[in-house]
């Protein structure tokens, strides 16, 4: 036996202090009483000289200390080594993503009407809880595009844990991601004695994102009628052209085996703009780019008009909002093509100044300065070219260059390494040279863009509040001028000050607008904005005061959040992001509502080892804290204190 | 608030049982009972809580830690064994209620040991696969393994890694809904391979049919050694090692530079490989690259026809050229798009007019083409280009350089006011050529510069001064001038002699370091006269002359020619006088400066650029003139002449390239260049830097891994900027073993078609993007390239560990120092629902004991008046507190019983 708490011996004083009360002399009163009291008083003297009735007489003491002492015995957690009966651990891993709300479940199961996927699959999984056998370890895994465990337990004494965690799954708008889920049930069942993974699921996983399975029986149960009636806009984006016209591009699929005819409408900014009878043949497209929508139009959403297996995926949401405007200050401007480039960035107003005239309070967004910096940061991000050798952030430790090395010209401010960063997206930096540049000491807060051999070049990073980047050279010294590449750089640069790039855009979504459902919006506002509006699909508005990033969490339903920055009353930014389902190229892995029948696979080919770790039925080494029935053992004795008390 | 094992509430009814046993007696109630019940039930309260698993917010009291550690190829064997060690001892310092699991991570992460309260771990899996980093997937698949959110436990995954992430975005992760109230604390894994590799390789990855190649690869070692450099080429089923020599590496980089020459037509794949004799990672000492040799490009050039060199030259560089004269240029862009440069060979700007210069400016901004001009004696500022829309595309503007600016300027004008001049042809009924004259010459004299001269002649049979030469001092001399101009009347002769010799006398006057004469004339002179004498008197005085005829033919043309030859001015023609307004103010702008230099030099290299790669300067043969010229900021100059004025300029102007050579091609000026090998190398080798990339107009390919997956978007507009849409894309992609496969690239938005294919293997893919419409007609295709060098997780990078440090601080975990900091909990701020029965059982405890005091003790309501009063003798100045007694009934007898 141990003891899991072994300082809460100290709580032994209790007993002491027990012991102290007794020690205090009590107190005498004069009082008047009847004789016969003072008799029954003689009688007690006379019976406590008798040495047996000592305990008698102190049994209220001795109820006292023993209460306290198994009170902190409670305390001290004792707990023993024991052999803990284990059977099987079987997962349950029920799919929550986006299909299993097809309205094709077992009603009669489920117990209602139009019972969805995910209300059979609740079901099936409620029932599988029955068959299970005494010393079984269940575990509800929740899946979709990760896995979370619901509830877990042992078979029987957790089994109402268990049913009410399977009740508790919720639906998540998400594509399924099998293999992740597989990973997890695998860890889960890793040290089993005998693992199985029973897969609840509407059948529509995809089983080529499964890299390896767990060497564990899986065994694949299928919700739904498996019906093909759905019909779902796979494709909606909005892009303006040269021109600034906005171009609406969209796809209707129809999965199913008959052709569909319903409306299409188009809302823009939530008011019906367009509709259009389509027909869709069977288990085929159709689809349309539509012009001639209105310049100021944010939000454009097509809504296809007919009933079918999931509703969800009738609806898609595109974001078609222009670029924030963001004014800049200009410190130096030794050239004109910065001035140029820093013009030439969409939404961008430059002001140019020198170091005599500068003032940090005009409400700029970035500061960019040129061979200066101020005694103090500026309000706003920055961009730093040719660092000064004293009074910047920055620490200059020399000068990079031509130089003579053992009669040999080199170059130290070649550039040796370059590295992948949102400021180099579509910059070709072939060719380039630099002729001259400050030998800089990489900050903690920064991470390297561009270096040469020994001191980095370009670097970015955030020295809290705001974000900073810094080209360690003379513009001049370099030939970026003469290169396409360069007014890129500073548009690169500028955005992704501005958060316009955040360089956090998930991989192979269509632009940085998108985020995927129930993931966090990160938004970094403009320095001088003093508040944000965040309106959800549900038209719900959350406020932020202040200047501060916001981690926006209420993102689980699909469709558009419109983030409005606002400096006092000014509208100042405007930005739409979209919780889009579909990723470009996987929309048919999603929306297609018919059981893959490679699915089956997955119980047929056992894994490696499978049987190694399949030793059946037994037990294991465990702890277990008896603190509860010491707990009952406590109330008892201060029952039994109290009732010797009254006596 | 929550029970964890409700059933316990059952026992409850204990307080009932406490109460009944306190009121069984009541009729005669020993003690202080009420108070005793109180605190009885409190405690019994407290206890059967406790045995029910009451959860209420508080501090976490445990932690659940996922360890995920890095088993990735860049993190090194011994620094993956020492993170193994520093797991185990964290495991061992970890308390009773404390949770570990482990995860291990390479190109995909796996559970190494799930959740549970473990504090040993001897033997772990066999490594896995490290590729890659996957460092994003593996702490999902950490928070994923942690209890849930509320749960009772921090929730922390502690990172060990180099946070050399190469699949994934670890970053962005965080966004994850799993990820959320997870606390990340990191321990950056130290130290780099000792290892050698080939860190760059890179070929243009588009060149055109003769166009010379070079490849460039760097090297980086981590000892001093010998090696040996092979480079293989591959196109089609040719295959030959194209380069094979022994190197000496240095600790640290080197760069070597490959000349390939002209490659044939077609894709070509090349595999270099550095053999050393020690190393400890062999991956990366191989890479790869390609190029795409596309057709030969297609050169406009503009000239007069005096270009038989150049041709010849460009021809030889295979080359395609049209050529077609200054006025047959056409003025249509689409028409121009045919080509990738255009050569304006001594073009006079009057010549191309101003719609082709907008073109020729468009071509270059807006559609990325290339543009050289070629000097000469009708260029730049003898060709008036100032103010044109073909000199804001040059690298140059035609205004001499800054040290004549600051030249004092006498400037006469020499107007003709015979009959002829009041003739209506301008376009307008109401305006007369004269007053075109006269707007002319206002316009011109608002021109120049405070502190020039000015003064203005009219002639008819005879001359006279309308206004003698003065100086300008601000704008009243200006008004004052063009006061006087508009009172000239047109009426008699023709004389322009005498209205030169006037001029003429009147700066013979003046002292200026700039004289210049503008003769503005209809007509013909109406009696012999010898110019030549004039104009050359007026050429040793230092006295330039520049003319404008309006509607000049024949004898009148020569003549204001011949003078303006002499005098080393310009001579202008036009046929609309509403031009005159215009010619006038240009030409009094370029009044007096010098726009030729003729000297013989041999140009300063001043720059290396592409333009003159190859070219020694001490070999360049002379050149006997040029047109004087400054260069724009931000213009590149690669040469100059002696005084430092350029010869060759070049800059980006909008998406395209220009360039200026302001000698000329193969005239007097540039006699000696011709036929010279600096000849043959210049020329090509500026119109191949002029030209854009090789690329398909309308059709942009982007082509970037995602994994190990290659992710292809395909952009697709019109010339005019449309979006193409409903075309059927393909990708026909041909892999490094030499199997193929199609792709096809759905469209995904207005001009976007986006596909992926697997990238199976290093080496070098070729892309063919065919675009078809609706009736299977090509309306676009495009061969491009990808290589995959070596997998990323190979390259010589040093720890990130401001990845690592980013993650930490976005969640507000710690970077740990020590094994044990891994379960700490100091400044954990947030609460949540935790099994608080040690703190009830805590309470019971003391109410107990205090229930006990008050039993025993009997505090009366002297007690407290008593120690009310001696607080208030203690403290003097403190207001005695009122007391609140607790509301319960002192009984008046106390028993004698030992209690």
């Amino acid at each position: 036996m141990t003891l899991l708490s072994p300082w809460s011996l100290v709580w032994l004083a209790a007993l002491g202090a027990i012991l102290a009360i007794y020690l205090l002399k009590p107190r005498s009163r004069r009082q008047e009483v009847s004789s016969i009291w003072l008799w029954q008083g003689v009688l007690k003297e006379e019976s406590a000289r008798s040495p047996v009735q000592w305990l008698k007489r102190h049994a209220l003491l001795l109820l006292q200390l023993l209460f306290a002492a198994l009170a902190v015995a409670l305390l001290a957690r004792p707990a023993m080594d024991r052999q803990i009966p284990v059977a099987r651990t079987i997962i349950l891993a029920v799919d929550a993503s986006e299909p299993m709300l097809a309205n094709d479940g077992d009603a009669m199961l489920a117990g209602r009407q139009n019972a969805t996927r995910l209300d059979e699959a609740k079901a099936r999984a409620t029932q599988m809880l029955g068959q299970l056998r005494t010393g079984d370890r269940a575990v509800v895994l929740a899946m979709a595009d990760h896995a979370e465990v619901a509830a877990q337990g042992s078979v029987p004494g957790d089994l109402g844990t268990l049913r009410s965690g399977i009740q508790r799954i919720q639906p998540r708008p998400t594509e399924l991601d099998l293999g992740h889920a597989l990973q997890v049930a695998g860890g889960l069942t890793q040290s089993a004695r005998l693992g199985e993974i029973v897969l609840i699921t509407g059948g529509v996983a995809d089983i080529e994102r499964v890299a390896d399975r767990p060497p564990v029986a899986i065994s694949v149960m299928r919700v739904g009628r498996g019906d093909s009636d759905n019909l779902a806009v796979t494709a909606l984006s909005a892009r303006r052209d040269r021109r600034g016209d906005l171009e609406v591009f969209a796809r209707v699929r129809n999965f199913g085996d008959l052709p569909a005819t319903g409306p299409l409408r188009f809302l823009v900014d939530g008011q019906l703009y367009h509709e259009v009878q389509i027909t869709v043949p069977a288990r085929n497209s159709w689809e349309s780019v539509l012009t001639e929508f209105p310049q100021t139009a944010g939000i454009v959403q097509a809504q296809f008009g007919k009933t079918d297996l999931l509703a969800l995926d009738n609806v898609a949401t595109a974001a078609a909002s222009a670029v924030a405007s963001r004014k800049v200050l200009l410190i130096g401007g030794r050239s004109d093509q910065l001035e140029r480039a820093l013009q030439a960035v969409p939404g961008v107003q430059v002001t140019k100044s020198d170091a005599q005239q500068y003032n940090p309070l005009g409400g700029y967004d970035v500061y960019v300065f040129e061979g200066w910096f101020p005694p103090t940061p500026p309000p706003g991000h920055w961009l730093l070219i040719d660092p000064p050798a004293r009074g910047s952030p920055i620490t200059v430790t020399g000068t990079l260059g031509r130089r003579t090395d053992n009669g040999r010209e080199v170059n130290d401010a070649t550039i040796a390494r370059i590295l992948p960063s949102p400021l180099l997206t579509e910059v070709d930096l072939t060719g380039v040279g630099v002729t001259e540049a400050k030998k800089v000491r990489l900050p903690e807060w920064a991470e390297e863009v561009v270096s040469a051999r020994d001191a980095p070049l370009v670097f970015m990073g955030y020295p809290r509040p705001h974000r900073a980047a810094v080209f360690a050279f003379d513009l001049r010294s370099t030939n970026l001028f003469g290169r396409i590449g360069f007014p890129i750089l500073i548009a690169n640069t500028v955005n992704w000050l501005t958060g316009e790039t955040s360089g956090l855009a998930r991989q192979g979504a269509i632009s940085e607008n998108e985020i995927v459902p129930g993931d966090a919006l990160l938004v970094q506002p403009l320095p001088r904005a003093s508040r944000l509006e965040i309106e959800t699909p549900a038209k719900r508005t959350y406020e932020f005061d202040g200047n501060r990033a916001v981690r926006f969490l209420d993102t689980v339903r699909p469709g558009a959040y419109t983030v409005t920055q606002f400096a006092g009353t000014e509208t100042i930014a405007k930005r739409v992001y979209v919780a889009a389902v579909l990723q470009p190229g996987r929309e048919s892995a999603l929306a297609d509502l018919r059981p893959r029948a490679e699915l089956s696979s997955l119980s047929t080919i056992s894994g490696p080892g499978a049987q190694s770790i399949m030793l059946g039925p037994g037990s294991e080494p465990g702890r277990w804290e008896w603190w509860r029935p010491l707990g009952v053992l406590v109330l008892l004795a201060l029952m039994a204190e109290w009732w010797w008390f009254h006596r | 608030m929550s029970f964890s094992h409700p059933l316990f509430l059952l026992l409850l009814p204990a307080l009932a049982v406490l109460y009944w046993l306190a009121r069984r007696n009541r009729p005669v109630p020993r003690g202080p009972w009420p108070v005793a019940l109180w605190l009885r039930g409190a405690v019994a309260l407290l206890v059967v809580l406790a045995l029910a698993g009451l959860r209420a917010p508080a501090p976490p009291r445990s932690v659940a830690t996922v360890f995920v550690v890095d088993q990735s190829a860049s993190v090194p064997a011994d620094i993956q064994e020492a993170a193994k060690n520093w797991v185990r001892q964290a495991l061992r310092a970890g308390g009773p209620d404390d949770q570990a699991a482990i995860v291990t991570f390479g190109a995909r992460a796996q559970v190494e040991l799930p959740l549970g309260a473990v504090r040993e771990h001897g033997i772990w899996s066999a490594p896995l696969a490290g590729e890659a980093s996957n460092l994003g997937s593996a702490l999902q698949l950490a928070a994923d393994l942690l209890p849930a959110t509320n749960s009772g436990p921090l929730r922390r995954v502690v990172i060990l890694s180099d946070g050399n992430e190469t699949l994934g975005d670890a970053q962005r992760d965080l966004l994850r809904p799993q990820l959320r109230d997870v606390e990340v604390a990191v321990l950056a894994l130290p130290g780099r391979l000792q290892d050698t590799a080939i860190t760059s390789f890179v070929v243009p990855p588009a060149v055109r049919e003769g166009e010379p190649t070079e490849m460039r690869l760097a090297m980086y070692s981590a000892t001093q050694q010998d090696g040996t450099l092979r480079v293989w080429a591959r196109g089609g089923e040719f295959e030959q090692l194209l380069y094979e020599q022994p190197i000496q590496l240095e600790t640290g980089p080197r760069e070597v530079i490959v000349d390939l020459g002209a490659l044939p037509k077609g894709g070509w794949s090349f595999k270099a490989e550095l053999a050393v004799t020690s190393d400890s990672r062999l991956e990366n000492n191989t890479s790869w690259a390609f190029t795409i040799v596309g057709e030969a490009p297609r050169v406009l050039i503009v000239s007069d026809g005096s270009d038989a060199a150049l041709r010849e030259t460009l021809q030889v560089a295979k080359v395609q050229l049209d050529g077609v004269g200054p006025t047959t240029m056409p003025a249509q862009i689409d028409r121009l798009l045919q080509y990738e440069a255009i050569i304006l060979n001594n073009v006079h700007a009057g010549e191309l007019g101003r719609p082709r210069q907008e073109a020729l400016r468009d071509y270059v901004a807006n559609y990325g083409k290339g543009l050289i001009v070629i000097g000469g004696e009708k260029t730049f500022g003898l060709g008036e280009y100032a103010d044109s829309p073909l000199e804001a595309a040059l690298p140059v503007t035609v205004q001499p350089p800054e040290k004549d600016q600051s030249a004092s300027l006498a400037l006469v004008l020499v107007i003709d006011r015979s009959g002829s001049m009041s003739a209506t042809d301008t376009g307008d009924r109401r305006a007369t050529r004269m007053d075109l004259a006269k707007e002319g010459a206002i316009q011109a004299v608002e021109t120049v510069q405070e502190g020039d001269q000015v003064g203005v002649v009219s002639f008819d049979y005879d001359a006279r001064w309308v206004a003698e030469v003065r100086h300008i001092r601000g704008a009243a001399d200006t008004r004052a001038i063009a006061d006087r101009i508009a009172t000239i009347q047109p009426d008699g002769g023709t004389d322009i002699y005498r209205g030169m010799e006037m001029a003429f006398q009147g700066l013979q006057r003046v002292q200026a370091r700039v004289k210049h004469v503008i003769v503005l004339t209809d007509g013909e002179q109406g009696s012999p006269a010898p110019f030549p004498t004039l104009t050359n008197s007026m050429r040793r005085a230092g006295i330039t002359v520049s003319t404008l005829g309006i509607a000049s033919t024949g004898k009148a043309a020569a003549d204001l020619q011949n003078i303006a030859r002499i005098g080393q001015g310009r001579y202008y023609v036009t046929n609309n006088a509403r031009d005159v307004p215009r010619i006038m103010t240009q030409e009094a702008r370029l009044a007096g400066r010098s726009f030729k230099q003729e000297r013989d030099f041999k140009p300063r290299l001043v720059m290396a650029a592409p333009a003159v790669r190859g070219l020694v300067p001490a070999d360049f043969p002379q050149l006997h003139g040029y047109v004087r010229v400054s260069p724009k900021p931000g213009s590149e100059t690669v040469l100059t002449s002696d005084q430092e004025e350029t010869v060759l300029a070049q800059w980006q102007y909008g998406l395209g390239r220009a360039m200026a050579w302001t000698a000329d091609a193969e005239g007097e000026w540039s006699k000696d260049w011709m036929g010279t090998e600096q000849f043959k190398r210049l020329w090509p080798q500026a119109v191949r830097w002029a030209m854009p990339a090789p690329a398909t107009p309308g059709v942009q390919v982007q082509i970037r891994p995602v994994g190990d997956q290659a992710y292809v978007r395909v952009e697709s507009v019109e010339t005019a900027g449309e979006f193409r849409n409903h075309l059927t894309t393909v990708a026909d992609i041909s892999f490094p073993d030499g199997s193929a496969r199609r792709v096809t690239l759905p469209q995904s938005a207005p001009g976007r078609y986006e596909g992926r294919f697997k990238l199976e293997a290093p080496g070098a893919y070729f892309i063919n993007i065919i675009q078809t419409d609706g009736a299977g007609k090509p309306v676009a295709t495009q061969l491009t390239g990808y290589a995959l060098p070596y997998l990323p997780e190979y390259r010589l990078s040093d720890p990130n560990r401001v990845l690592l440090e980013r993650l930490a601080a976005e969640t507000g975990g710690p970077v740990l120092n020590s094994p044990e900091e891994t379960w700490k909990r100091d400044g954990v701020r947030s609460s949540q629902p935790q099994d608080v029965w040690n703190y009830l059982m805590m309470a019971a405890l003391m109410l107990y004991v205090t229930d006990v005091a008050v039993r025993r003790v009997r505090p009366s309501i002297h007690d407290v008046a008593g120690l009310r009063g001696a607080a208030g003798r203690r403290l003097m100045s403190v207001r005695p507190l009122r007391l609140r007694l607790p509301a319960f009934r002192l009984h008046p007898i106390q028993g004698g019983r030992p209690r």
